[in-house]
């Protein structure tokens, strides 16, 4: 679990910030025709650009996504043989919450921007939806027998 | 995990919080002028705007870029670069605009769309430009006469010289032209329902129903503009409090002094009336920032006679280092003492 319980924490670190900007670089080179390493230089420019402020985006995508990070640690990294599968499930249910939430809202946002220029501002209270997918991924555990990987 | 392993990781994420918070200023403070500079040389006009526009943000901490601004300006006739260095260096703008002006009479009709753009861009800092403007109103090219509506609305003083043009441009033969100079009067009207129907109404020539909802937008600006019916919003905004306790405030009030710019801006259009404003207003003719002093010093000659309080503290302005400043003080004081700046 402890494999598990570092990868969950370290994914989520990345997905925090890494996230609206690979959506971002995604946009300019599926929509706008950019060659990648043009479209990795205008990421620098817009992180602070007036209009865009990815930075900003990235800080509010980062809140539920750290608050899983830090959840994944001590919840999963502290478990006993007991408990530690459910749990793993949870937080399972958890991220996949947070990951399709805000990945959806990001989608919208840089893809579709004129239907969903205010999208950033929700990004930090999909953190409700943590409790919630990780009861769902609790209640998944229950119903899908243990499997052995050895 | 053991418990040190979990502190272990645990201290990887303020490290990484603590690397973005150094990024953030590294990149959002003076230290990335030079690679914003750099970018004014990008072929693509995208990233070229995006740059003008951060060097912009940082108003007058990006001094040290202006004049590679004014010369993109000038080069390119760039309205971005114009924009931004308005927001950062008052003279150099007002330098940038005496230069241009004479493109305003060039026989390219490009040329000309792209410098009455330009001096828009430069806003307040481009006063020197509304007479030459004014006559850009009279231009046989539609674009051009449009895009003067939209400079003068920008730029906004004088005001007893640019609200008569804007009105008179409501009846420019060409729809875009009157659209445009309708938007130009958002700034002092509320917005209502019959507002938004001729703002979303197709500007065809000639069309009836369009040219009803023309006139009737008209009418509705001429008595605003009589009205001066912003006048406490305007006075809320430079005092950042309530309207009862405006000029307390004001006098008490020291930090995010580039937040004045916009209501003062706003003060020196609207008029006698905003002497309502005139301590708040005389408190800034001593600021530190020349842009603040040289909009103070627009506000008081707007008010006009009814300011002479504002002549003790004008006197030293007609020494100030900024010529800017030192002009607009002057014309300050001519109006108060009732002779035309």
């Amino acid at each position: 679990m402890k494999r598990a319980a570092l990868a969950l924490y370290y994914g989520a670190i990345s997905l925090s910030f890494g996230l609206p900007w690979l959506l971002y670089l995604a946009r300019r080179i599926a929509v706008d025709h950019e060659r990648p390493l043009d479209a990795v230089r205008s990421l620098r420019l817009v992180l602070f650009g007036p209009g865009e402020n990815l930075f900003l985006i990235a800080v509010l995508n980062a809140v539920p996504f750290l608050t899983f990070a830090l959840a994944a640690l001590l919840h999963l990294g502290t478990a006993g043989a007991g408990v530690a599968r459910r749990r793993l499930w949870g937080l399972a249910g958890a991220g996949l919450a947070i990951l399709f939430l805000n990945g959806w809202l990001l989608i919208r946002y840089f893809f579709d921007p004129s239907h969903a220029a205010l999208a950033p501002l929700a990004l930090p209270f999909t953190t409700v939806a943590l409790p919630l997918g990780y009861g769902l991924g609790r209640l998944a555990a229950q119903k899908v027998p243990p499997v052995s990987l050895y | 995990m053991s418990t040190r392993e979990i502190l272990g990781h645990l201290a990887v994420l303020p490290a990484l919080l603590g690397l973005g918070a150094l990024f953030f200023i590294h990149e959002t403070g003076p230290a990335a002028i030079p690679r914003l500079l750099a970018t004014l040389d990008s072929p693509r006009r995208a990233e070229r705007e995006i740059a003008t526009g951060r060097l912009g943000q940082m108003g007058r901490a990006a001094a040290s870029a202006a004049p590679a601004l004014a010369a993109v300006a000038l080069r390119d006739l760039d309205s971005s670069a114009a924009y931004a260095l308005g927001e950062i260096d008052l003279d150099g703008a007002r330098d940038l605009a005496r230069r241009v002006i004479p493109l305003l009479g060039h026989a390219s009709v490009e040329t000309r769309r792209k410098t009455v753009s330009l001096l828009g861009g430069l806003g307040a800092a481009a006063k020197i430009a509304t007479p030459a403007l004014l006559r850009a109103l009279e231009d046989s090219d539609k674009l051009v006469r449009m895009h003067a509506v939209s400079a003068l609305a920008r730029i906004g003083i004088p005001r007893t010289a640019i609200v008569p043009a804007l009105i008179g441009a409501l009846d420019d033969p060409d729809s875009s032209v009157r659209y445009q100079a309708g938007t130009a009067f958002d700034f002092s009207m509320p917005a209502n329902s019959q507002l938004e129907a001729a703002r979303s109404a197709p500007a065809r020539p000639r069309d009836p129903a369009a040219e009803g909802r023309i006139a009737a937008w008209k009418s509705r600006a001429e008595q605003a503009i009589r009205d001066d019916r912003d006048v406490e919003v305007h006075i809320y905004l430079l005092t950042r409090s309530r309207p009862t306790d405006l000029l307390l405030t004001v006098l008490r009030s020291a930090g995010a002094k580039e937040e004045r710019i916009h209501p003062l801006h706003e003060l020196a259009k609207i008029g006698p009336r905003a002497v309502k404003a005139l301590p708040a207003v005389v408190a800034v003719l001593g600021d530190e920032n020349p842009f603040l002093r040289y909009l103070a010093c627009e506000v008081v000659a707007a008010i006009g006679a009814a300011a002479k309080e504002a002549l003790p503290a004008l006197e030293p302005l007609s020494r100030d280092a900024s010529p800017a400043v030192r002009e607009s003080a002057t014309g300050a004081v001519a109006a108060v003492q009732g002779a035309r700046p």
